[in-house]
């Protein structure tokens, strides 16, 4: 290979990534068209018992009380308007928070596959983030794998004694980087490499979404603790509400 | 740009205003479904760049929508576009591999004439696709596509949770933007340290106000002799033979485009 | 006056255990009246008017309308009969459009499709906001989200209509569309409830008034009565009318005869003071 090639290259990858960087908001929506259909229906069918284990726990909730649907509606809506909201950056760029790790930890698991699906449905109808056939892939990586891992770690935070906000913290961060494996692995699993096959393919795009995600895995986990110091500050008693979604936390 | 709602904008404006609200939701809901896999799996770049052309037709000439902020809702997409075709052009290896590559330490970032085709037969293909996605979205309100989804026999509870959490959306993107003006008004947003610090307490305020306001909402339900079952009147819209035809047509020039650039063996047509 | 339509004795509410909202609240409201009630913040006419409709059950007394006790089997029939329009549309419109919104309580009456449809199209032009049946809340003004809130009511033909301070953030181009509209609701034989802090108003429009205070009724009566008893006024933290208060000035000076039915309007002060010159 020529050195001007190499050169040109160089420049074309680094041209390529200025471009898309301050442009990473809700950069880990795959888009419509990304997955072939066989993936689509595949990530579809491995979401669905998560929602419908989410849809009966939410169904169960209302029928017991039927006063909770506008306050899951509305814990809805809020992690929609959260996940719009453009946060402070440090370099200028424009991102969002994906809000998962906190409703996980308000509304339980569970009833955020459920919320996730509707927040995903809306991000692609309203603001052209994500896609319908993709919806099932997304689904996975956001509304369940994301939430369930942050559950996890901050219950067993909690019961390893760790401090509040490293909890939060933790459990904010690891679910939104692991959001960001699962979407890379879902785009390896897409998009083999000829040679290493899935694993070097998702370490290559682990390696191309690291400079946007990761920096922005913490600032998820550092707003999600000031969030949660607001509402202990603030709303004691509206926190003993939403209580109410089986499996919160608080 | 589009419709702002301070410093976020939302699409349902444009559908509201587009000539091509008339049409059946439901129709135009599975119509874009069908379009969608046919232009995944013939995953053809000929068939993917009609499918974008007649959607920018469909938007702008049909829908009556204003060509530069068509092509501006693109940005939107743009940076996981790029991202993940750098991810999908390029490949990593420990010993030199494709046409082009770059030593970087022990490590080579390599690609090929190959992948470089095929990365860019995705980029069209995704645009065609987002594309689709937009001709639906801009011409058809939201809880139009809502009711589409309860005819098609959605659980009711995930129905009336769509419905309520499309309107609360819009009630708590405006107890944000009073807050955000008022927080930036007291220099909430200095520098990074106050704007972490701001974002986080109106992001706990607005979670409070939801609360409070999800029992107003109730009480107002109740006041109106709601007991369970949240029902609306949903306007109905008619399903034309022309609509269909012109679906039909879409498709069957989508069927031909496809097999004339395989038997006349058009360029990257495989 | 005309028959008793609503009547509440011996009301008593209360949210938490340590204050009661309402201390044993007794009021009758009769067929057509255009009832003005007045109070400060928390003296508990919300409280009263969600007694009345149903959607809260009194801890004690009783709720009859046309003199039928309510208990749970009718209280479906109270809440058709008694509309509430409340004090801030946004907290009242739940559908994503305002053709599902104004259908949302003629659905719940279990009405025909045909019969909501037909209830839908006559609110709204009875509003004068037919062309807004498409819209989505989010895109209504402050007025037209008041109006949309009223056509919800006005759809499931409630006989009494309950306002809570309906005034309290339109504008004054608004207040007049909806002066217009209570004027309208109330020659058509509607029963008209309407709490305010608009005291001038008060006096212009009710036929009869009542005052809360601290969850309890402190007076009842004829407009005048009520807004000239300064003990009323200064325990309820009221102003006197403007007008009315200018009457008084000017009989107490003997400039218009004491026997003079007070003024209720600026029209009406000018033919008084122009009868009044030539005399």
């Amino acid at each position: 290979m020529k050195r001007k090639e190499k050169i040109f290259m160089s420049l074309a990858i680094l041209f390529a990534f200025s471009f898309a960087l301050p442009f990473n908001g809700n950069a880990m929506h795959i888009m419509e068209g990304y997955l072939p259909v066989g993936y689509c229906v595949a990530w579809g069918l491995i979401s669905l018992p998560f929602l419908i284990a989410g849809y009966l726990s939410i169904k169960k909730t209302v029928s017991k009380d039927r006063r909770t649907i506008t306050l899951i509606a509305m814990s809805g809506a809020f992690v929609f308007v959260l996940s719009s909201l453009k946060i402070p950056s440090v370099t200028g760029s424009c991102s969002h928070m994906t809000g998962t790790g906190l409703a996980a930890i308000l509304f339980g698991p569970s009833a955020v596959s459920i919320l996730g699906i509707i927040v995903l449905i809306f991000q692609a109808i309203l603001l052209a983030h994500g896609g319908l056939t993709t919806l099932g892939a997304n689904t996975f990586s956001m509304a369940i794998a994301g939430p369930f891992v942050s559950f996890a770690v901050y219950k067993i935070c909690k019961k390893a004694k760790v401090s509040d906000n490293i909890s939060i913290f933790l459990a904010a961060f690891l679910g939104d980087l692991l959001t960001y494996v699962v979407t890379s692995f879902q785009l390896a699993l897409a998009y083999p490499m000829k040679e290493g096959g899935v694993m070097a393919s998702a370490g290559k795009f682990l390696l191309v979404f690291a400079p946007t995600q990761v920096p922005l895995a913490i600032i998820e986990g550092l707003l999600t603790v000031v969030i949660i110091i607001g509402l202990r500050t603030y709303a004691q008693s509206e926190l003993k509400e939403i209580g109410f979604l089986e499996g919160g936390a608080n | 740009m589009a419709h702002q709602h301070g410093g976020y904008y939302s699409i349902d404006l444009y559908a509201f205003h587009s000539k091509l609200k008339g049409i059946n939701p439901e129709f135009k809901l599975i119509s874009a479904l069908v379009a969608l896999i046919l232009t995944i799996t013939l995953n053809n770049i000929y068939v993917s760049a009609y499918a974008f052309i007649t959607m920018f037709f469909v938007s702008v000439l049909l829908g009556g929508m204003d060509a530069k902020e068509y092509l501006s809702m693109f940005i939107a997409p743009f940076s996981f576009i790029v991202l993940a075709s750098i991810g999908i052009a390029l490949g990593l290896s420990f010993h030199e591999s494709g046409d082009f590559n770059l030593k970087l330490g022990s490590l080579y970032i390599y690609t090929s004439k190959a992948q470089i085709v095929m990365t860019l037969k995705l980029v069209i293909k995704v645009f065609a696709c987002v594309s689709i996605m937009q001709s639906l979205i801009l011409s058809t309100m939201p809880y139009e596509i809502i009711n589409a989804l309860r005819n098609m026999r959605l659980p009711k509870l995930l129905v009336e949770l769509m419905n309520l959490i499309y309107r609360f959306i819009f009630i708590l993107i405006e107890s944000y933007m009073n807050m955000q003006n008022s927080a930036a008004s007291r220099l909430g947003y200095r520098n990074f340290k106050t704007s972490m610090t701001s974002f986080g307490n109106i992001a706990s305020n607005i979670l409070i106000v939801s609360l409070k306001k999800a029992n107003a909402y109730y009480t107002a339900m109740e006041a109106r002799c709601f007991d369970g079952d949240l029902n609306f009147l949903q306007d109905e819209k008619r399903l034309y033979g022309k609509n269909i035809l012109a679906v039909f047509l879409f498709v069957l020039f989508m069927f031909f485009i496809w097999i004339v650039s395989l038997k006349l063996k058009f360029p990257f047509s495989v | 006056m005309n028959d008793v339509i609503l009547k509440a004795e011996n009301i008593h509410y209360s949210y938490d255990s340590d204050k009661e909202a309402l201390k044993g609240v007794s009021l009758d409201i009769h067929e057509k009246e255009r009832l003005v009630i007045l109070g400060a913040n928390g003296s508990g006419k919300s409280t009263f008017f969600l007694n009345i409709n149903g959607v809260l059950k009194p801890e004690s007394g009783e709720v009859y309308y046309k003199d039928k006790l309510i208990d749970k089997s009718s209280i479906k029939e109270l809440r058709k009969n008694v509309g509430i329009v409340f004090q801030d549309a946004d907290n009242q419109i739940i559908a994503s459009s305002v053709r599902a919104e104004v259908s949302f309580g003629p659905m719940n009456l279990g009405l025909s499709k045909e019969e909501v449809k037909k209830r839908v199209d006559d609110a709204l032009n009875y509003m004068n906001i037919h062309h807004l049946i498409d819209r989505p809340p989010h895109y209504l003004s402050g007025g037209e989200k008041k109006r949309v809130s009223i056509a919800d009511i006005i759809a499931m033909d409630s006989k009494i209509i309950i306002f809570d301070e309906p005034t309290a953030s339109l504008d004054p181009k608004n207040v007049a569309i909806f002066e217009e509209a209570l004027d309208k609701m109330s020659s058509d034989g509607k029963t008209l409830v309407i709490s305010t802090h608009d005291i001038e108003f008060a006096y212009r429009f009710a036929d009869r008034i009542v005052v809360f205070c601290d969850g309890n009724i402190i007076a009842d009566g004829k407009p005048v009565d009520v807004l000239s008893d300064s003990k009323v006024l200064k325990m309820a933290n009221l102003k006197k009318p403007i007008l009315l208060d200018v009457f008084d000035i000017l009989a107490q000076n003997s400039i218009v005869k004491e026997d003079c039915v007070p003024v209720r309007s600026v029209e009406e002060f000018r033919d008084l003071i122009i009868s009044q010159a030539k005399a």
